[in-house]
């Protein structure tokens, strides 16, 4: 998978995750993929555990506890290359 | 000494000292020293000042968890104002009734909360169901942080007089002028309910916990709750209170908080169970001895876990202190299990804190004997001023008796916290559970009714009832049984209760039923379907 399209993905997953449990918002918070997301609180705890359940599906990749952390998870950048970097590693 | 002539003895006396800091591991870190602490809080206190704040207005934080929230709460205490904060990820239409309830005089935001705030006046403008004000303010903004890392304060001033209606505590001898806080909590009657906290009961309440947690100018305690919930406050004024550190994590992965401990030197942790939870069934790394060895203590606060994750919890930290209290946002703290009984006493709450009596009542109102079911009462320190705008509630829980205790010669205020509880020979408390079947749900209180009359205002339910059952993880587990007109659906009902509670609030199952069980006097019978949930829970887990 290429970067653009996890980050696509990526982008999508919380765009749902903001809108459903803000009451399915049709205009839901704008954020730049080098804004913090949990720190900042736009997702909150529930949120963050249903981000990485939907990374898992969406991208068929197995995380491990010690790999769930803001550093990973604060923003889509960091969610992003992540995810690569799993991906490769599944690969190999 | 008054809390204000407190903070600003902290501020003079540890000058040069870091006070507070912002930690986003694995490398990003805001620290603020007492001094720099102080020049920002004094800011924010005179522009509130200019603005035409008087003692006794209430003023809201509606914010992220951050150093600039600390500042405007610090700023509201030191002009004798009452604060108010709560969560920032708190959905909409929760905001707006919380909005409704307090009146504040002033709106405290940051860019996030004031970018919810301008899309929930647009939403609601045509919307006549909470009577908020919100398009009146006059929005004043400053900028508070010179350096790069700094982020803008906003401040919303509603016009006087607006803010009136909300000045009053009734069936109390108090007026708002006495109170420095109001914390929320979610009502009996479906509405949520503003808990006035006395300014001297704040100072004794922070006093108190130094005492206990012994804190002192070494200490730096990681903060991970909300300054919303009666426990984040009073780590919040007790560390400031002592001349401590304290570091703000916004993280309850459990990688980030051992990162956090390790890196920032962390001697202190106050937590809810799910913390914990999380934190004992993630894997030990080879150097974790090492790495939480600062860690003098933690706390289980806000509910309890299951006796085999209290046992796993000692094993998981060996040598520090685990601390268990128990209380109530009417009481904040009635009793507290220390350290050196929890291998004995691991299911017990502890005995009453200094300055609190703590007895278990028949309904007669008579102390019962030692190992006898009753309902819990507090008196002393933690007790709430009473509820904002809301006589019948107060006097329903705030009830005034005498010839209780050894000590109590004169009539005294107690709190009936509709916990039923037992005492035994020793005077350790047990936690039966909820008079009113109120739930304690990831570390937060909520009350079946408020979630029920949610779910009675879907177009296609008739009838629903909400109860809690045990939960490893969350404390309590929330379910709803609900009868439809046949057109029902449990998505469709997801999405109502979405758009409308808070997420702690959301039913972890809903069950779609022909009818619920009644008595005869019409009243649901919720022990009837507690006891057929748990079955249903025992037969699903069953292999």
């Amino acid at each position: 998978m290429e970067l653009n399209e996890i980050r696509e993905v990526t982008r999508r997953i919380i765009l749902e995750i903001i809108s459903s449990n803000n009451g399915a918002d049709k205009n839901p918070v704008k954020f730049e993929d080098e804004d913090s997301l949990i720190d900042s609180g736009i997702i909150d705890s529930i949120g963050a555990v249903q981000l990485i359940e939907e990374c898992i599906q969406n991208f068929n990749v197995l995380i491990h506890p010690a790999e769930l952390s803001l550093e990973n998870f604060d923003t889509v950048d960091r969610i992003c290359q992540f995810i690569q970097s799993k991906l490769v590693e599944d690969q190999q | 000494m008054n809390l204000t002539q407190e903070i600003s003895q902290v501020f003079s006396r540890h000058k040069e000292k870091a006070a507070m800091s912002h930690y986003v591991p694995p490398n990003s870190l805001i620290t603020l020293t007492y001094g720099q602490l102080e020049e920002r809080v004094r800011e924010i206190a005179d522009f509130l000042l200019k603005q035409g704040m008087q003692p006794g207005d209430l003023v809201m934080c509606y914010m992220t968890k951050s150093l600039e929230m600390v500042v405007s709460i610090l700023a509201v205490l030191l002009t004798g104002g009452v604060c108010s904060s709560f969560y920032s990820k708190q959905n909409p239409q929760y905001s707006l009734k919380l909005f409704s309830t307090a009146h504040p005089r002033f709106l405290v935001l940051d860019e996030g909360t004031l970018r919810n705030l301008k899309k929930l006046v647009k939403a609601t403008s045509s919307d006549n169901r909470y009577p908020v004000h919100l398009e009146y303010p006059e929005l004043e903004s400053i900028e508070i942080w010179q350096h790069q890392s700094g982020k803008a304060i906003y401040v919303l001033k509603y016009p006087s007089g607006k803010s009136d209606c909300g000045k009053e505590i009734s069936a109390t001898e108090h007026s708002l002028d006495d109170a420095a806080w109001c914390l929320f909590t979610s009502g009996s009657t479906g509405a949520p309910k503003g808990v006035l906290i006395a300014k001297e009961d704040l100072l004794r309440r922070a006093m108190t916990e130094i005492e206990d947690y012994k804190l002192t100018d070494q200490d730096s305690l990681l903060s991970l709750l909300p300054f919303s919930f009666d426990v984040g406050l009073n780590q919040l004024l007790s560390c400031l209170l002592s001349g401590a550190h304290l570091v703000i994590l916004n993280s309850w992965f459990p990688k980030d908080v051992l990162t956090t401990i390790r890196s920032r030197n962390i001697t202190g942790i106050s937590g809810v169970p799910s913390i914990w939870a999380d934190l004992i069934a993630y894997p030990k790394e080879p150097d974790f001895e090492q790495s939480v060895y600062t860690l003098r203590y933690i706390t289980v606060s806000g509910g309890d876990l299951a006796k085999n994750q209290l046992v796993q919890l000692r094993q998981y930290f060996r040598d520090l202190k685990i601390y268990k209290t128990y209380g109530q946002t009417e009481t904040f703290r009635s009793s507290m299990l220390k350290p050196f009984d929890f291998e004995r006493k691991m299911t017990s709450v502890g005995r009453p804190i200094k300055g609190t009596e703590v007895f278990v009542l028949n309904d007669k109102g008579e102390i019962v004997i030692p190992n006898t079911e009753g309902e819990i009462a507090h008196y002393g320190v933690g007790t709430m001023l009473g509820y904002l705008n809301d006589s019948e509630g107060t006097s329903e829980k705030l009830r005034k008796m005498k010839g209780l205790g050894s000590k109590m010669m004169k009539e005294e205020k107690w709190v009936f916290t509709g916990d039923r509880g037992k005492m035994d020979e020793e005077g350790y408390l047990y936690v039966l559970g909820r008079e009113d079947g109120m739930i304690k749900t990831l570390g937060h209180r909520v009350y079946p009714k408020e979630i029920e009359s949610c779910i009675l205002e879907h177009e296609d339910v008739k009838n629903a009832a909400v109860i809690g059952i045990k939960d490893e993880h969350k404390g309590q587990a929330i379910i709803a049984e609900v009868v439809g007109d046949g057109a029902l659906t449990k998505q469709s009902l997801m999405v109502h209760l979405k758009e409308r509670l808070p997420y702690y609030m959301i039913p972890d199952e809903i069950n779609i039923v022909e009818h619920l069980p009644m008595t005869e006097n019409g009243k649901i019978k919720y022990a009837a379907i507690k006891e057929r949930c748990e079955e249903r829970r025992i037969l699903q887990d069953r292999p």
